[in-house]
Parts: C-alpha cells; structure tokens; sequence
C-alpha cells in the first residue's frame, strides 16, 4: 500500500482500473495493487474461521422465537438482519458489548 | 486443548421462573460454557454508524452502549449446557435488560448472547382473602387507621393492593391515603417513612369491591422490623365503608408480611374533620391502642357529624 497526497483525478483511477486500487484509509488516500481473489489458498488463521462462521449460520434456526426477536430488535435501525447481529455476536461480541 | 469452534457459544432460549423476590433465569446454550448474567436497569442506548469501506459507505453497524452494569455468575459449576441465575432480589415492576458472556474450558469467549430485556411482574397475589382479616370501620370522619406488620424479607415497597367497598346507605368517597410507619415494639406508630393516595376514588356499594393499586413511594423495609401501615378515607358523611388491605405477596403462596400476634389495632381521631391530625399529631400520643389481636373486627368513630 502506498500513501498519496490526494487522490488522483477520476480519469486517471480509471485508467488504472484492473492495475492499482485507489481509496480512502482512515481519511488518507492510498494506492495498491488491485485486489484478487486469493481463492482456497486462505491464511490459516482465516481458515479457522470457517468452521464457526458455518455454525454460526446454522444456528440462527435452532433458536427460540424469543431470542430471535431480541437479535431483530438489536439490528432494527441499522442495515444489518437479525441474523446478521447472531452471526457477527456469535464470531466475535467484543467490538459490539462490553466484555 | 478446545477446539476452536467450542470457544464460540449462542444462547437458544431462556426461561423465567419466579421466586420470593426475584427471578430464577436459565438458559441453554449449543456448547458447554460458564456464564455469567450482565445486567442493567439502564436502558442500552443503540448508536448506528456508517460502515465505511475503502472510502465509501457499505451499510450501518450497531454499537450498543451497557451502562451501570452488574455481573451476576450461574449456579452451576464448571461449563455446562444449561445455565441458571438467581436474579433476587427483582423488584416488582422493574424492567432489567442483560446478557450473557462467559468462558469455555478457563479462557473467555468471543461470543456474547444479544440483549434480552423482562419485565418483574411477579407479586400481585394477596395474603389476605377474607375482608375481615383486616378489619372495617363504621362511621368514619378521616379517622386513622394503623395495623402493625413485619415484613418477612427485606424489600422495597412500591405499591400496595386494597379492596374498598362501601355499604349501600353510605355515599362514596374521594380521598384515600396510605402511610407506612416505623413502629415501636407494640405496632404503635413512630415515624412515617412512605406514602401513598390516590383522590377521585368512586367506591361501588356493597357486595362489590373496587381494586385499587397504590403506588408507594420507593420505602425500603428491613426482614423482621417492626412496622405499621395506616389508611383514612375523607369521608365526611356517616356510613359504613368496609375495607381490607391486600399485601403483595411473593411467588410460592409465601407472605412478605407477617402479622405480629396479639398486637391491636391503632387508631387516631382527629379532633375535626381537618385531614393532617394523625400526621401532624397536637400531642405526643394521637394513636389509641384497640384491643384485641390481629384478624378481627375493628371500629373506630370519628367525629359524628
């Protein structure tokens, strides 16, 4: 990643398009290589994820109307589905609660 | 060693089960984990923010603000699939929102459960049925009426339930107060330490009974002290307004009151048909002592107009 003075024109990062990858980070303007897709091959630390993510989205239909509902109720007002708010709490609360 | 997966848990359901003071919560999880309940009577503030990646706006997240919060462990030992928490005392009519976090095998989880929020509405049965166990009055003119009790648990008073009917020849009243009083070791008043009234009472006649609930100003009372609670109606016409007061009780048929035995009743006449006698009393002794033990019949007469 590069650090920039500002962004480019719209025409030049357009012209990079497939190239380098112009954006905002934390208010600064950076450049990089266009991203790819890395496929399977995954760091393991990723990889470990998997598996919790897959029983995170497995379990939103074992749970009680109930509990269903208070998920429904944090989300409501953001973009994010019930479902969303139980998966993301599931994989990890601690940016969302306090611990 | 554990398995990444079982770091991570999701609460199913919860369940509520009342007790004297409180609530027994339980809820059961997918994996075995140690809990515990966090609690607030704060309601939690919800900011959503704007999600920004690579500049540009994708969506809102939520961040959940959990103020003056406690910790309350589950009663069970070492990890397990279901979990209970002894939440007591759970004042009536008091709304808590909690959730839970907790460790699996020692080390603490990234997964917390979402926020659950219950209502206590658990203490709105009576210790009295019958209305004579408290006792009437006849021919009342802002008379006072005080009854000793003992509280049987410590707690927080914030309402209190009476039945008042009246007898068909009187007419209704419009005023009723209630006073709770510390007392001496003979039940007799001493100081009043909460209130309650409500005005516009319109009572129906007799055999009907009308239910009103009081809200008391927030007075804590101590297991096994010495107190009395007293009522007046303003009452200027002669009649017969029965009344008995219905203590809350707690869950289980168990009272939170107990009546000392043989204790009287007391009762105070004002001098007029003035309000405030009883409670800004002209001597140093308004209260009279009535014989007799608790759960009998009881009169006092004011003032006859």
């Amino acid at each position: 990643m590069a650090r920039l003075e500002s962004l480019p024109e719209s025409a030049i990062i357009s012209g990079y398009k497939g190239t380098v990858d112009f954006y905002l980070w934390k208010g600064l303007a950076v450049a990089r290589a266009w991203p790819r897709t890395p496929g399977k091959k995954r760091a393991a630390s990723v990889e470990a994820q998997w598996p919790v993510f897959a029983d995170a989205a497995a379990l939103w239909n074992t749970l009680a109307p109930e509990v269903q509902d208070a998920y429904n109720r944090m989300a409501s007002g953001s973009t994010l589905s019930g479902r969303d708010m139980q998966v993301k709490m599931y994989i990890n609360a601690q940016k969302i609660l306090p611990y | 060693m554990t398995i990444p997966q079982l770091l991570h848990f999701v609460v199913r359901n919860i369940t509520y089960t009342p007790i004297l003071t409180g609530y027994l919560v339980t809820c059961y999880t997918n994996n075995p984990c140690h809990l515990s309940l966090r609690w607030t009577s704060t309601v939690p503030a919800k900011h959503v923010n704007p999600r920004m990646v690579r500049g540009a706006v994708v969506g809102t997240y939520i961040d959940q603000c959990f103020v003056a919060y406690k910790d309350i462990e589950q009663n069970e030992a070492g990890d397990t699939f279901t979990h209970t928490f002894t939440v007591d005392p759970w004042p009536y009519c008091e709304t808590r929102y909690f959730y839970f976090w907790g460790t699996v095998d020692g080390n603490l989880s990234p997964s917390a459960s979402c926020i659950f929020y219950y209502h206590s509405t658990a203490s709105l049965k009576y210790c009295y049925n019958e209305p004579e166990n408290i006792g009437y009055r006849s021919s009342t003119r802002c008379t006072c009426i005080s009854f000793p009790l003992k509280p049987a648990v410590s707690y927080t008073i914030r309402h209190w339930k009476t039945h008042l009917r009246r007898s068909a020849l009187s007419t209704p009243q419009n005023t009723f107060e209630i006073w709770i009083w510390t007392a001496d070791a003979t039940g007799m008043p001493i100081a009043s330490i909460g209130n309650g009234s409500k005005t516009g009472i319109v009572l129906p006649p007799w055999p009907a009974w009308l239910d009103i609930d009081f809200p008391i100003s927030p007075t804590p009372v101590q297991e096994g002290g010495q107190y009395a609670i007293s009522w007046r109606i303003s009452d200027n016409y002669k009649g017969t307004p029965f009344l008995y007061l219905e203590q809350d009780k707690g869950i289980n048929d168990v009272c939170r009151w107990n009546l000392p035995p043989g204790q009287g009743f007391y009762f105070c006449v004002p001098g007029s048909d003035a309000w405030g006698n009883c409670y800004q009393p002209p001597g140093p002794d308004p209260w009279q002592v009535h014989p007799g033990g608790g759960r009998q019949y009881f009169e006092a007469y004011g003032t006859p107009s």
